[in-house]
């Protein structure tokens, strides 16, 4: 029965009909739950892995690059600096790199400097960051540990997935992330959300950072993260300052932005490859890269760069306790430590001052040194034993045998794990040092 | 035109309007490559930099390298360290999803 009137009514009902399939069967095209597969982690046990870290700064006018050993679990990090390049003077870091491990938990961060028997011990959660008051590069190592509490409190869960859902929905500019302890209240504004490619923006407040993620798949596969900050305000003194370290007449400055370069922010791309613990197929990180808005990350010369290898399932995990023992349980622990004491004691002077039994002891430790780099397939181990053999040809007045064997083979390691320009700056410090000793009178080689 | 017709007449709009507002908005969306000068049109106007010009800008003008400068420098060498546990931690930890743990 049609009732007067119906057929005037036709057209708007066709619209209102057109308009609700257009909807429907454009939002479901859209909807990133059904189309989005998200990175997330799987439980694959302890996991220990090799990485060559190399640092930039340019600001101290500094390069170098730390050997380091790692050790996951889910519920744990722990790290060993095995060695640091260049090796012939003192390396930009708080303390000496070589030596220094760390352990951190939901409750503890351990730093220890195994050489020199010196540990930092922090319960957590510590306190939030307070003023910055360290200059001229000093930075207690230690206080890492705001980065690390700052860095767990920022992770991503499933649990979010919903809030990502929501501000990728139609009509929806940023949704809020749910509130979880120690995260501060963030915004999320979604700007891709495919089958290939999510994008992201994260805004937190005070301090106010923007903080951007882009995230490329390859066959379903993570492939890449590239995160970028570029604002950052600090509240100082009831006054927002924008994207500069503010300084007082105390000296007292905020410790939250980046270190100023020419150009600023810093933009980061980690890749992505397959890798199987366990059984467990997983995408580890293989490389990271950071760099400014002018030194591209994926270009030749970025800030930061880590290169991660040899991923490997650890029966168990090193503890707050027992950090850095890898170091004094080393077979080779005294007699590093006599080489120590014998450099400090003899390094720079002429020949004939040395000692003729410590003369003795360098030239044995020398040739033992030689032979073992000869057959270690261990990067860093065998940059050690060849700086240890070096150093003590060069106090014994065995040059010719540095300049045969040591330093080509040190030199060789150092350009074939791609650090080129650690194995300039390491030739430099040697032909350095070598000058200065020519001007020291006395037998010198 | 029957309430019928008004009611649909009005859905009818609104959904298109909805429709409309939404593929302006699709295709409104910036470049995903991060950029530094690249405010996003969808971040809310409070979330906002009082003064646009980021620091990026800030920087790239900037001379000052005080003292503080090169600690802070040593600040994100020595956090770097962190980044590499962080980011294997989240792939193997169930629920967590893997992102740049910004150490």
């Amino acid at each position: 029965m049609r009732r007067p009137g119906s057929a005037r009514g036709f057209l708007p009902t066709a619209v209102a009909w057109w308009g609700v399939w257009a909807c429907v069967l454009t939002f479901a095209g859209d909807m990133p739950s059904g189309v989005v597969s998200w990175p997330t982690g799987k439980p694959a046990g302890i996991v220990g892995f090799d990485c060559i870290l190399e640092e930039d700064s340019p600001l101290a006018g500094a390069r170098a690059a730390m050997f380091l050993e790692y050790a996951v679990s889910r519920q744990a990090i722990a790290y060993d600096i095995v060695w640091a390049e260049p090796c012939w003077g003192a390396i930009h870091f708080p303390v000496p790199p070589t030596g220094t491990s760390l352990y951190a938990d939901d409750a503890r961060f351990v730093v220890r400097q195994a050489l020199n028997d010196v540990a930092w011990r922090h319960s957590l959660p510590a306190t939030d960051r307070g003023v910055f008051t360290h200059t001229l590069g000093n930075y207690p190592i230690d206080e890492s540990r705001f980065a690390f509490q700052e860095a767990r409190a920022r992770r991503l869960t499933t649990d979010d997935i919903p809030a990502f859902d929501e501000a990728a929905g139609p009509g929806s500019l940023d949704a809020l992330l749910p509130e979880r302890p120690g995260r501060r209240k963030t915004r999320i504004s979604v700007t891709t959300m495919a089958a290939d490619r999510i994008g992201f923006s994260v805004l937190t407040a005070m301090p106010d950072e923007h903080r951007r993620f882009e995230y490329d798949f390859q066959s379903g596969r993570l492939a890449s993260v590239l995160a970028g900050v570029s604002e950052v305000r600090v509240p100082v003194g009831g006054f927002r300052v924008e994207a500069k370290t503010p300084e007082f007449p105390d000296g007292v400055i905020i410790d939250r932005l980046p270190a100023r370069y020419r150009a600023g922010g810093r933009v980061t791309l980690v890749e992505f490859g397959p890798q199987s613990i366990e059984g467990i197929d997983l995408d580890l990180p293989s490389r990271i890269r950071v760099g400014t808005q002018d030194r591209e990350p994926g270009g030749a010369d970025p800030l930061r760069r880590a290169t991660m290898s040899n991923y490997r399932s650890l029966p168990e995990m090193p503890s707050a306790d027992t950090i850095g023992s890898r170091f004094t349980t080393d077979p080779l622990f005294e007699r590093e430590q006599t080489f120590r004491k014998l450099t400090a004691q003899h390094w720079n002077r002429p020949i004939a001052a040395v000692d003729p039994a410590d003369a003795a002891w360098l030239r044995t430790f020398a040739d033992d040194c030689l032979g073992m780099a000869r057959e270690e397939p261990r990067l860093p181990i065998r940059l050690k034993l060849l700086f240890m053999a070096i150093a003590s040809d060069l106090m014994v007045g065995n040059g010719a045998r540095a300049d045969a064997e040591g330093l080509p083979a040190h030199d060789r390691a150092l350009r074939e794990a791609g650090l080129g320009a650690i194995a300039d700056l390491a030739a430099a410090q040697v032909a350095d040092i070598r000058a200065n000793w020519g001007r020291v009178e006395g037998d010198f080689e | 035109m029957s309430n019928r017709s008004k009611v649909f007449g009005v859905m009818g709009l609104f959904l298109a309007v909805n429709v409309v507002v939404f593929l302006v908005e699709r295709f409104d969306r910036p470049s995903p490559r991060i950029q530094a000068d690249d405010v996003d049109a969808r971040i809310p106007p409070e979330a906002l930099p009082i003064n646009r010009i980021g620091l990026a800008g800030e920087v790239a003008s900037g001379t000052f390298t005080g003292p503080s400068m090169v600690s802070l420098e040593m600040r994100e060498n020595v956090d770097f360290l962190l980044t590499p546990a962080l980011l294997v931690q989240q792939a193997i930890t169930e629920g967590a999803i893997v992102t740049y743990p910004e150490e």
